[in-house]
């Protein structure tokens, strides 16, 4: 008997259905059903028993997730730490060397075109293998290869983050040029800066005077990080940058030019260059004026916060070197944190590192020249691919000149010189500062140290302590003298050159500062740095207004310093403690609204009722930016239309966008009848007090159309994951601080920043000795760790960061995998002086996540 | 005998018969613990299970049963597995991709089951 047509239907249907679901949904079922989904091979890991070709090592997870590697030597430590970071960070490790090296849209698609097109035409692959061609033969050399052999093991070895299989792609074998790429990341992000652009461009549309008052060469602040006499060896600039040597052969290219309005050019290259905002805190106390007699260290690099977080923590030892702090996942040192008996934090020099040049240039025979030096050259050319996941490959042509790179938007062009596109030692200062015993180790590493130039200070368990700006600032000589960086420099006539500088190869950096000239501070009681300007009258020009920081954290950070060391909790009856330190790094009160707010009372007699009342509720208001006031509301939505209503005129009218707005504090000092508080279109001239009234106005309307109650609904904590997912993201929450607050968190930007790692170190008593990350160690979703530092980093509370590991039996161990002889002896010259390099190369590198999110 | 059954020569016979006697219910058993392992390799697994339980069912609404509680079991030792490994709520927060696992279990072998079923 054959089925009845409805049980035939019923099969027919349910094989549809079927079918279905394995062509729609094969994929996707392979990743997700239960069991056997991909999505769950990471969900639960055994312990673990890895081969490692260089030797023994184990590893013991603390209640955070941190590991604790102990190595018989450096290569099988540095393997193990490349397999630990692919385990937790594999996807982000990946997606920042896609980043950097423009490969992004292979991932994502099309919407990340743009992105790879500007890091294609920088070519910053070309640095980082200039980078490892140096590095290599270093002391640190073995290491970044063991490294390498670390996250590779682990890729072939071990199920991939599900992220992969999202994006249905597999990981390329990771290099050592791909650890170096990663430091070129973090040194752009921190370094590179198209200020010149944007000045030029303001200075073309609002007038030379307009420029010269908005972007003055120096801030109006009395609080640089040198605020006394600085240590340094005297140098003549002109001398150290060939001033009186021939020119070889330049001319005056008059009709040097960027080719075409640069807006098109400076928007585009705008989002991709060292943010506004992002800045960081750190400070040395010596024993002099801490409770203990020891010196105490403090450091929170503010960056972009991101899922997961920037920063991966680690603590490393062998029977030579023991270290213990956070690294960008894909760097094997520990670049912020501590050994047994040296500490340093950094935080970013706000100078001028990139040079931009135009050309006078011409076509012949369908090749572009540029003029240089009286003589036409070819600007050196190459074709690239750029591949795009469920799209056309798009080629892109990376340009050079002898400057460094050159790029183009809309008919614009310009060159750019950084010092990055060298080959740079960041890396192999980093791992000097991973063996320092004293301060002098820590100074020799900084002697290394080429790119991002960086505020070290450095505290050490004998007492010692050091600031030092290290780094490479470069001189440049114009019509015969050394001259500021400040401007667009005409590289038809060699003008703004810098000696010793070869980009996409080794530079000698004979043109630039020596290291013993570089003002720094030898054995300071108490200094701290907050980005702003280095000391007042450099003797080189370093950075100008544009490039530092506004005064207020750095003001903020010395009040309390000093009071603190007078009177402090200490118990011994004064000075600074851990415990004092920490609420400085928790400190909400905010300089900036102490300055402001008085602006805004001033605009109560011409504010409508609406405005008025919002007055009256700054009243009694302490300034601290905290989540529940609803006073900081008021200030920090007032602060906002005050600055849009001084600007937006003039500058909307000269086709500036809100970007090129002036410093906060450039806002402060204006005159209360200054030029630029008088509305355009208006018979009247006004004022500050009646743009602070229309500000009101404004902000009580904005109030109006939102359900804002206190400014932790407008300073909201909301870091998302690339993806996007709810499951993926961390959750929101109302925030304490702002952009101008020690304890660091701005939302009021497409991206998040804020402080990403924060670091207390102690060396009074090393159980204070603290950090917290804003995030977890993890960056698998399954994980306990994805996640679980956040609430702590978020209410300014800590965890231990002292030399301890955890008890008991490893989780992890790796056995002898039986490599050659050579490779487990190491070669590194903590396990064999003997073979270490003398050479002293070059620099580091800080990371950041996806600038504005992918494709931004 | 089940209602829709009805008196069958050959392996239909025979099938229909086994789907009657004690022995079926061991079947179903070896078949559910054989499908454990087969859904741990593949999701593909959950179609060879369903369209065994379909074979086994004595009808076709007890083939929908059986189906949607192999389903239900491997979500239940799924979940219990992820609860051991700490995972447990994240599993149940991914959203669509959660409502993927859900649907996969219940509904692949449930529409294998079934459509075996439908065929007799």
């Amino acid at each position: 008997m054959s089925p009845s047509p409805i049980r035939v239907a019923v099969a027919v249907g349910c094989a549809a259905a079927i079918l279905a679901a394995a062509v729609f949904g094969g994929h996707y079922l392979g990743l997700a059903a239960p069991a056997s989904g991909s999505l769950y091979d990471t969900a639960d890991r055994d312990a673990e028993r890895i081969e490692n070709p260089y030797g023994e090592a184990s590893v013991w997870y603390d209640d955070y997730g941190v590991p604790h590697v102990e190595a018989e030597n450096e290569r099988a430590l540095y393997f193990a730490v490349g397999y630990l970071q692919a385990r937790d960070r594999l996807f982000q490790m990946d997606l920042q060397r896609r980043l950097i090296g423009g490969e992004l849209s292979e991932a994502f698609g099309e919407r990340a075109v743009s992105t790879d097109r500007f890091y294609r035409s920088m070519d910053f692959q070309s640095a980082a293998e200039a980078s490892w061609a140096e590095i290599r033969e270093t002391e640190a050399g073995p290491g970044v290869e063991a490294y390498s052999d670390g996250v590779n093991h682990y890729m072939t070895t071990q199920p991939l983050p599900p992220e992969f299989g999202l994006l249905e792609y597999e990981p390329d074998p990771w290099t050592p040029v791909d650890t170096l790429i990663v430091g070129k990341q973090i040194a752009w992000s921190l370094s590179g800066n198209f200020a010149d652009l944007e000045r030029a461009t303001v200075r073309e549309r609002l007038g030379e005077e307009a420029a010269r008052e908005l972007y003055p060469d120096r801030l109006p602040h009395d609080t640089p990080v040198i605020r006394d006499e600085a240590d340094y060896e005297p140098f003549d600039p002109a001398v150290a940058a060939g001033v009186a040597e021939p020119s070889g052969g330049a001319d005056t290219a008059e009709s040097a030019s960027l080719g075409g309005d640069p807006t098109s050019l400076a928007n585009w290259v705008g989002r991709y260059d060292h943010q506004p905002g992002i800045g960081s805190n750190n400070w040395v106390v010596s024993g002099e004026h801490t409770a203990s007699g020891k010196p105490i260290l403090a450091n929170d690099p503010h960056l972009q916060l991101t899922v997961p977080g920037v920063w991966y923590e680690m603590h490393l030892k062998t029977p030579n070197m023991e270290t213990r702090g956070v690294s960008f996942p894909g760097v094997p040192f520990v670049v912020i944190g501590r050994t047994a008996d040296v500490a340093w934090g950094v935080t970013n020099v706000g100078g001028d590192f990139t040079d931009l040049y135009r050309y006078e240039t011409r076509n012949r025979s369908g090749t572009e020249q540029y003029r240089y030096r009286g003589e036409w050259r070819d600007v050196a050319t190459e074709e690239e691919t750029i591949r795009v996941a469920d799209g056309e490959d798009v080629t892109v042509t990376v340009r050079k000149t002898v400057h460094g790179a050159l790029i183009r938007r809309d008919g614009a062009r310009v060159g750019v010189a950084w010092p990055g596109f060298s080959a740079t030692n960041e890396s192999l200062g980093v791992y000097q500062l991973n063996h320092a015993e004293d301060v002098d180790d820590a100074r020799d590493a900084l002697r290394t140290w080429d790119v991002p130039a960086q505020n070290f200070v450095v505290a050490t368990r004998d007492g010692e302590t050091l600031y030092y700006p290290a780094g490479r600032y470069p001189l440049r000589v114009a019509d015969g003298e050394v001259v500021r960086g400040d401007r667009i420099f005409d590289g038809s006539a060699g003008e703004g050159e810098w000696r010793g500088y070869t980009p996409y190869g080794t530079s000698n950096w004979s043109g630039f500062v020596p290291f013993e000239s570089i003002p720094h501070v030898e054995d300071p009681d108490l200094l701290a740095t907050a980005n702003q300007r280095t000391m007042d009258d450099p003797p080189y020009y370093v950075g100008n207004g544009m490039t530092y920081a506004d005064p207020y954290r750095g003001e903020r950070i010395y009040d309390v310093l000093e009071r603190d060391a007078e009177s402090g909790d200490g118990a011994d009856g004064g000075g600074i403690t851990a415990a004092s330190t920490k609420t400085l790094q928790r400190d909400v009160r905010s300089l900036a609204a102490a300055e402001f707010v008085p602006y805004a009372r001033a605009g109560r007699a011409g504010a409508n009722d609406s405005g008025r009342a919002l007055v009256t509720e700054l009243d009694g208001w302490d300034g601290e930016m905290r989540a529940d006031s609803r006073a900081a509301l008021v200030y920090a939505l007032w602060l906002e239309e005050f600055r849009t209503a001084t600007f937006e005129d003039e500058f909307a009218a000269a086709n500036l966008s809100a970007d090129a707005y002036p410093k906060h504090v450039v806002l402060a000092d204006l005159p209360a009848d200054s030029r630029w508080f008088d509305r355009a279109g208006t018979a009247r001239t006004e004022t500050r007090a009646d743009v602070a009234a229309l500000a009101l106005n404004r902000t009580a309307a904005r109030l109006g159309r939102t359900d804002y109650e206190t400014y932790g609904d407008y300073n909201r904590l909301r870091l998302t994951h690339p993806f996007d997912q709810a499951f993926l993201n961390y959750d929101t929450r109302p925030m304490n601080g702002s952009a101008f607050t020690v304890f660091n968190f701005r939302a009021q930007r497409a991206t998040q920043a804020g402080s990403s790692w924060r670091m207390v170190v102690d060396f009074g008593n090393e159980s204070n000795s603290a950090g917290v990350i804003p995030g977890g160690q993890s960056g698998l979703f399954w994980s306990e760790h994805y996640d679980d530092q956040l609430p702590l980093w978020a209410d300014g509370e800590y965890k231990s960061l002292t030399m301890d590991r955890p008890d008991g039996e490893p989780d992890l161990v790796f056995v002898d995998g039986g490599g050659d002889s050579e490779a487990r002896r190491g070669g590194t010259a903590g396990d064999d002086p003997g073979n270490g390099s003398s050479r002293v190369v070059a620099p580091v590198g800080v990371i950041v996540g996806i600038r504005g999110g992918v494709g931004a | 005998m089940s209602a829709d059954a009805v008196d069958r020569p050959g392996v239909a016979g025979r099938l229909d018969r086994f789907r009657e006697s004690h022995y079926a219910a061991v079947a179903l058993v070896a078949v559910t613990l054989l499908g454990f392992v087969a859904v741990a390799v593949h999701w593909a697994g959950f179609l060879a299970v369903g369209a065994l339980l379909g074979l086994l069912s004595a009808t076709l609404s007890r083939a929908a049963v059986h189906g949607l509680t192999f389903g239900g079991l491997v979500l239940l030792g799924f979940g219990g597995w992820l609860a051991l490994s700490g995972a447990l709520a994240t599993w149940t927060s991914l959203g669509l991709l959660f409502g993927l696992s859900a649907g996969a279990a219940l509904g692949l072998p449930t529409l294998a089951a079934v459509g075996v079923r439908a065929l007799r």
